[in-house]
């Protein structure tokens, strides 16, 4: 009998280690699981994004030369846009500090808003050489697991709290598969992170604090 | 696929935790009609040996009288109870109280300061059982305590020695009821390594030896941090088994104040450093049976995790505040304008599913354990942020006791006891 009971301990140590493992990996096959689906949700919002975007263009060629006024329909829309892209960055950026996202995955939804945020502010350009009152824009340029980019987004957090007609669009600036975003550097001589761009004409290179964008945005 | 270095670190913690949880549950059910057992009615010994219990005191003033009653209270025959105070040179009046006990037979023996072990080894030689038992003066013992011990003796020869379930006396503020938890759980542990045979201490709260196995082994070791756990060892290296008795019900006087805590526990730790380099020779050998090829490893690894823990949890809490650091210094008072509630899509798309799924299940059966602790040491559920505390403040508080000891350890630090 103890015979048996000592073989029965000895097995224990086995089993208690494969349950054990079955564990971890139905953890990891649930987190994959999860991945999917956000995955997907992310995918589905980039989609509307870029269909809303479609729309705007098509609504702005379709006006052209008739009585309606563009800056009208434009800026409210465009303000929407935006609004979306920004809760669309935030689900992206969560979603990749607790995912198990395959790297090809994420790095092709990250294009996608990236190519999306750029379409976004030309249409904001287009706006302000031809609307008076006209949102103000700021290109974010931040680097990722750096403090100062960390603070330079909470600022700008506030600076649109504070002034609901900023839009924000930010950019990795270690980003190195869509060359647009390397034009963009290129264009504004930006080589360090945090850079913020205002209104496609002051460059501020480093930390900016609120009241610094703010007086600017006044200005 | 992703997983950082930090994510593999914390899924090999808990997998530890988890391997150990099934291990331990499992015995438990192999084993419960044993324990179960226990909890119907102690088995009572047949034969009732002569006994003697050394009292190893260290001015111990104020606990002696309460330890030295309960001794006397204790159900077995006068005439083959043999109680023996040992005086470690106290400076207080230790000695004139266990005087006052003379009438009742019970052995005074002054001897100059020297610790507790050589005071045991002086009550060894003066003690004329067939057993000797072995408790704290800060101590006391339930009435049966001593009777259920005794048929272990009885109902297998190898066994050398059997400890008792100790609870705590002292249970008033926070820290005291922390340990009050963890003794209880301990209670449980206790019994399951009996079923494995692994058990590798025999606390000075009433552990019962066969007097000629200890002097054949020579006794308690006088130069050893921790000779409770060292006899054990030395006990196992010979063969014999060392047993607890669930029915056997003690009660000790745990520290009251995180420094006395700390004082302890570090004892504790380089104590088990001392002894497992001591008897390195058992670790990872099967002729040691499950001591050996399980114990001495698993209590080997998990001081590292614990340790690999704490720093884990420690980068992870300085990030956060340095995250609202940086979060309250860019906003300033717009930080508390832009709070914003997750939703619901957002929290469960937030988490970390890998983690969170095993923590969650290493989680319930911890919570099992601890019904099954509760229940086998019939202990009430008592204030339920202690069971909180234990799980989460508690075990890093412990990796903190570990570096101070090993700290303490390499520079050669004198213990306090």
């Amino acid at each position: 009998m103890e015979n048996v009971k000592k073989r029965y301990q000895q097995q224990m140590f086995f089993t208690s280690a494969i349950v054990a493992f079955f564990i971890l990996v139905s953890g990891i096959a649930l987190g994959m699981v999860l991945d999917r689906y956000k995955v997907d949700d992310s995918l589905s919002s980039l989609r509307q994004n870029e269909l809303n975007a479609e729309s705007y263009f098509l609504e702005q060629q379709l006006i052209e030369g008739s009585d309606i006024d563009k800056c009208e329909i434009a800026k409210p829309r465009a303000q929407a846009l935006s609004e979306e892209l920004v809760k669309l960055g935030n689900e992206l950026s969560n979603y990749k500090e607790s995912s198990l996202f395959k790297k090809n995955d994420y790095d092709y939804l990250l294009r996608r808003y990236f190519l999306l945020e750029i379409r976004t502010y030309s249409l904001f350009k287009d706006i302000r050489s031809e609307c008076e009152d006209a949102t103000n824009t700021i290109i974010f340029f931040y680097r990722i697991d750096d403090d100062s980019s960390v603070k330079q987004g909470y600022a700008l957090d506030e600076v649109v709290r504070q002034n609901p007609d900023v839009s924000v669009f930010s950019f990795d600036i270690d980003y190195k598969n869509e060359p647009l975003i390397s034009t963009i550097k290129l264009g504004y001589d930006i080589s360090d992170a945090p850079t913020i761009i205002i209104n496609d004409e002051q460059v501020m290179q480093g930390f900016s604090s609120v009241e610094k964008i703010t007086d600017i945005l006044r200005k | 696929m992703a997983l950082s270095a930090y994510e593999i670190i914390y899924l090999l913690i808990i997998m530890f935790s988890l391997y150990l949880s099934i291990l331990w549950l499992k015995i438990f059910y192999l084993d419960k009609d044993e324990i179960a057992k226990a909890l119907l009615g102690p088995t009572k010994s047949k034969k009732q040996p002569k006994v003697s219990i050394i009292i190893p005191a260290y001015n111990e003033a104020e606990t002696i009288v309460a330890t030295l009653n309960s001794v006397l209270a204790l159900e077995y025959p006068k005439n083959k109870l043999e109680i023996i105070v040992v005086n470690d040179g106290s400076t207080d009046n230790t000695a004139d109280i266990v005087q006052a006990y003379k009438k009742h037979n019970i052995i005074l023996l002054n001897k100059k300061n020297g610790g507790k072990a050589s005071s045991l080894n002086i009550g060894l030689k003066k003690a004329t059982g067939e057993l000797v038992g072995v408790l704290d003066a800060d101590s006391v013992v339930s009435k049966n305590s001593l009777m259920t011990m005794l048929h272990h003796f009885e109902d297998d020869k190898n066994v050398g020695a059997v400890i008792s379930g100790i609870r705590t006396l002292n249970k008033n503020k926070l820290i005291e009821k922390l340990q009050r938890f963890e003794y209880i759980f301990t209670i449980l542990f206790r019994r399951l390594m009996t079923s494995l045979d692994t058990l590798y201490v025999t606390p000075g709260v009433l552990s019962i030896y066969r007097k000629n196995v200890l002097q054949n082994l020579g006794g308690f070791d006088e130069n050893n941090l921790t000779e409770d756990m060292e006899i054990a060892l030395r006990l196992k290296h010979e063969k014999y088994l060392v047993k607890l008795e669930l029915g056997s019900i003690t009660y000790t006087t745990v520290p009251s104040t995180f420094s006395e805590l700390a004082q302890q526990r570090i004892r504790w730790c380089r104590g088990h450093m001392e002894n497992t380099w001591k008897y390195k020779d058992m670790i990872f050998n099967p002729d040691y049976g499950f001591t050996g090829a399980f114990q001495f490893p698993v209590n080997m690894i998990s001081p590292i995790l614990l340790i690999t823990l704490l720093f884990l949890v420690t980068r992870g809490t300085i990030d956060t505040f340095r995250n609202l650091f940086l979060h309250l210094s860019a906003q300033g008072i717009g930080f508390f304008y832009n709070i914003a509630f997750p939703s619901l899509k957002h929290i469960i798309f937030s988490m970390n599913i890998k983690i969170l799924f095993p923590l969650v299940l290493s989680a319930l059966i911890a919570f099992v354990m601890i019904s099954l602790a509760h229940k086998f040491t019939k202990e009430k559920w008592e204030f339920p942020i202690t069971y909180i505390l234990f799980f989460t403040i508690y075990p890093l508080l412990i990796a903190w006791f570990w570096i101070l000891a090993i700290f303490q350890t390499f520079t050669k630090k004198r213990p306090k006891w």
